[in-house]
């Protein structure tokens, strides 16, 4: 119950803070921009297509893997960073619930009304820029994908941001993991557009499993084997999420803080 | 207009006002000074002093240039502000108290070295005058540590130095005692006295804090909602309305009576109570001394009334 | 000039005053900037040429692109501040000081993150640009002219504060949308994109136009990014002091 409250609170939060969700999916819908000017440029090179996907293809899968990476805040190890050296953090373990979990339910609640937000306002460009989605009907697949991203996103982001226990200067973390999802994860380009020795490295990777998968569904390309990783890494993420913070919290009560 | 010529050299407002607002049409407009007139001579220690939102800052925005005013005339040593902004700048020092003019990060020395290239000091008018400001200031000390270690108080005697270093004609304070603990308050204000008395920097302060003016200034400007409410000497404001003292008691236990002779109980609840003294009529010493003698006494404080309150007195002694 | 010099110098020795943060956000700049070069050696190694560019025309894309925001962001950072530094009254810092406030305020700050940028962009350039001395002249010209076109086109929507209000966050919006417009080959935008390249978000005058005069130089286009340096500068300069004299400081909440 507390956690679906601290879901909903952070939903309404997001929602409330109306320049800066404007701001962010403003700067979205401009990533799609300019990505799907690249890949037109590169499509009419090679007679329509690119690999194995066509250029409204293309624009559909950008628009659902910048869904799953601009929504999720970037800066979670800064922020528990912060949280450890204000005092927050040992307050909110006086509750009688568990802190990770409720600082990921109000994450993931303040992350889906910006995911929305973000399929909302994308689809509707993408659609302007290259028609309706690739995907048909699955579409809606792809939306439970995303969320599923989203998810493992934070689960992933606590699991790091939890080193913020041990360093003080553990802030940067962040960035590299933000790097590694651009390229990594198939944020900029598919996967499988890349060299094979490369694409069969980074496709089992969790990072893929963020921004490749539901881009995958949304150009339908998707395959349920995708979608089991996905789940895998779901289960590690959370499990590891939890697992770092009761090692943390402990080591918080001995050292007090 | 007929000026003396020495009064050119210190500051001169005539119905100066600024309206803030962007539209033509009235309703969104507010009157932020409206039309202040008033001369300061050089030499002159002036607290300008009024409740938050009074204007103050308004104005001393618009004596250095950093506002242009709406309405009205002013120049500081015989210069226009707004008009000849970098002209003034060269001649005047500015301290604001909730804004650094320090580099975090780097000592008070490298800062220093920074406005003196700015204001043309030349390397050996820099070090003279640094030797003669840390030590009449105490400062010399917190020269070559980095701000971001420096204590409040010790913050502000280095921003002192650093408004003072190329020999500033007027001196602008702006709020400059605000976080200051009572200790280093005193101390802050007593330098500023010793300033203007040693190198005849006139002063201009503005404050909200009573204190402030008691110790600092010879001349009192007090505004609210942008009118100038009263411009005379601090003997004449003491004589008339910072004559008044409140002390505040809390007893060991209830006390069911309460009267002290030369006092007067505003308020009185079992073992709290709040008692105003005439200073002029009575010694403060006395009243506390009768309190300490016949009553279970916990705690006391002595304070000034609040800026509001004397200013609602001068309403109340016009009207 | 030589106040703003001192202050550039005392900015920098503010900026690097914490050593270990300074190289490790330097560090982390230059493997913010081998990403995006990953990204377009595996997209072009997919593609080949697409609208006319390559691989190598990227690579001097992203020397200038760097160079320009290691420049403009990290030596004058306070040039995407301005919005903000208006809105909270902080240029009154400035304006109390016997110096000319626009020159002052662009050098008060040194950004160490982008200054990462610059180190990148140059070693770049050096290693994988061809660096004969006739493009090394003409490609540190255009960093030249790239960074006053940046740099006056931050001042510029950074000024409107002055007239709109608000906290600065159209300035924002000013600032991502031209870096990023200006990260990707000008010849992947069409139509309508393509005309604000050139107008409101002046990407194409810091790498679009730049790198089609490394490729062949072009007296006709090199004056058109001196008319758009100048142009800007002169709006950015009038908008600033125009809005100098509107300046309500502190007094925002008047409002």
């Amino acid at each position: 119950m507390a956690y679906l409250t601290a879901f909903l609170t952070g939903a309404r939060r997001t929602l409330a803070a109306r320049g800066d969700l404007s701001t962010q999916v403003g700067m979205m819908l401009l990533v799609i921009l300019a990505l799907s000017s690249v890949w037109h440029a590169a499509a009419v090179a090679h007679g329509g297509h690119v690999g194995a996907y066509t250029f409204g293809e293309l624009v559909w899968y950008i628009t659902f893997a910048e869904a799953c990476t601009v929504p999720v805040p970037a800066r979670v190890i800064e922020d528990i960073g912060e949280e450890i050296g204000s005092g927050e953090i040992a307050v909110a373990m006086l509750r009688p619930a568990s802190v990770v979990g409720i600082r990921m339910a109000i994450d993931t609640g303040a992350a889906l009304a910006r995911q929305w937000c973000c399929l909302l306002a994308g689809g509707a460009f993408a659609w302007l820029l290259a028609g309706p989605p690739s995907a048909g009907a699955a579409t809606v697949q792809a939306v439970g994908v995303a969320f599923l991203a989203l998810l493992l996103s934070i689960a992933l982001q606590h699991a790091l941001g939890g080193i913020a226990f041990w360093l003080n200067d553990a802030r940067s973390t962040w960035f590299l993991f933000q790097k590694l999802i651009l390229i990594g994860g198939g944020v900029l380009i598919p996967l499988n557009l890349l060299p094979h020795a490369v694409a069969s490295i980074f496709i089992p990777l969790p990072f893929a499993a963020i921004a490749y998968v539901p881009g995958s569904f949304a150009a339908g390309h998707g395959s349920w084997g995708l979608v089991i990783g996905q789940l895998c890494w779901l289960i590690v993420g959370f499990g590891t999420a939890f697992l770092v913070f009761a090692r943390g919290e402990r080591r918080l009560e001995v050292l007090g803080g | 207009m007929d000026v003396h010529p020495r009064l050119t050299q210190g500051i001169e407002v005539e119905e100066l006002g600024k309206t803030f607002g962007s539209g033509r049409r009235g309703a969104s407009q507010v009157d932020a000074v409206a039309g202040i007139s008033f001369r300061i001579a050089p030499g002159e220690r002036c607290a300008f002093i009024g409740p938050n939102g009074a204007g103050k800052s308004t104005s001393i925005k618009m004596l250095t240039g950093i506002l242009r005013p709406t309405s009205g005339k002013a120049t500081v040593l015989g210069l226009v502000p707004w008009k000849e902004r970098l002209r003034l700048a060269r001649r005047i020092g500015t301290l604001f108290g909730q804004r650094s003019q320090l580099w975090f990060q780097l000592t008070p020395r490298r800062t220093y070295a920074l406005l003196a290239s700015m204001y043309g000091v030349s390397g050996a008018d820099r070090d003279r005058r640094l030797g003669s400001l840390g030590k009449l200031l105490d400062a010399t000390h917190l020269f070559d540590r980095p701000v971001r270690t420096l204590s409040l108080g010790e913050r502000m005697r280095c921003e002192l130095v650093a408004s003072l270093l190329h020999e500033p004609e007027i001196l602008f304070l702006d709020e400059p005692t605000i976080g200051l603990d009572l200790v280093a308050k005193t101390r802050f204000r007593d330098l500023i006295v010793r300033i203007n008395e040693e190198q005849r920097t006139t002063i201009f302060l503005t404050s909200h804090d009573v204190s402030d003016i008691e110790r600092v200034a010879n001349r009192v400007i007090v505004i609210n909602h942008g009118r100038i409410v009263f411009d005379d000497s601090v003997k004449v404001l003491r004589q008339s309305l910072l004559k008044r003292k409140l002390i505040g008691v809390l007893f060991e236990e209830s006390v069911p009576t309460l009267s002290v002779e030369g006092a007067e109980v505003l308020s009185h609840d079992g073992a709290v109570a709040q008692l105003e003294v005439n200073t002029e009529v009575t010694p403060i010493r006395s009243v506390l001394d009768i309190l300490l003698e016949q009553y279970p006494v916990a705690d006391i404080s002595v304070e000034d009334p609040p800026l509001e309150e004397i200013v609602s007195h001068m309403y109340e002694r016009k009207a | 000039m030589r106040s703003a010099l001192a202050t550039l110098g005392t900015a920098f020795a503010d900026g690097k005053a914490n050593r270990a943060s300074f190289v490790f956000q330097i560090v982390l700049m230059a493997v913010n900037d081998i990403a995006w070069i990953v990204f377009w050696g595996l997209f072009f190694h997919r593609v080949g040429t697409a609208n006319g560019w390559t691989f190598h025309d990227v690579i001097v894309m992203f020397s200038l692109l760097t160079v320009v925001a290691g420049i403009g962001l990290g030596l004058f950072a306070n040039c995407r501040r301005i919005g903000r530094m208006v809105a909270d009254s902080s240029i009154d810092e400035v304006l109390v000081l016997p110096v000319r406030p626009l020159g002052q305020l662009l050098c008060r700050r040194v950004e160490p993150t982008n200054l990462g940028d610059l180190v990148f962009g140059v070693i770049l350039f050096l290693a994988a640009a061809d660096p004969t001395p006739e493009r090394l002249l003409l490609w540190t010209a255009c960093v030249l002219l790239g960074v006053c076109v940046m740099v006056a086109f931050l001042v510029w929507v950074g000024s409107f504060t002055f007239f709109v209000g608000g906290r600065g966050e159209h300035a924002d919006l000013g600032f991502n949308a031209l870096l990023l417009l200006a990260s990707y080959p000008l010849d992947f935008f069409g139509g309508p994109v393509r005309v604000l390249l050139f107008t409101i978000v002046p990407a194409a005058f810091i790498t679009g136009v730049p790198v089609s005069l490394m490729r062949h130089f072009a007296p006709g286009q090199f004056a058109l990014i001196v008319a758009a340096a100048a142009i800007l500068i002169a709006l950015a300069w009038s908008t600033f002091h125009l809005g100098l004299r509107r300046y309500s400081s502190g007094s925002l909440w008047m409002r």
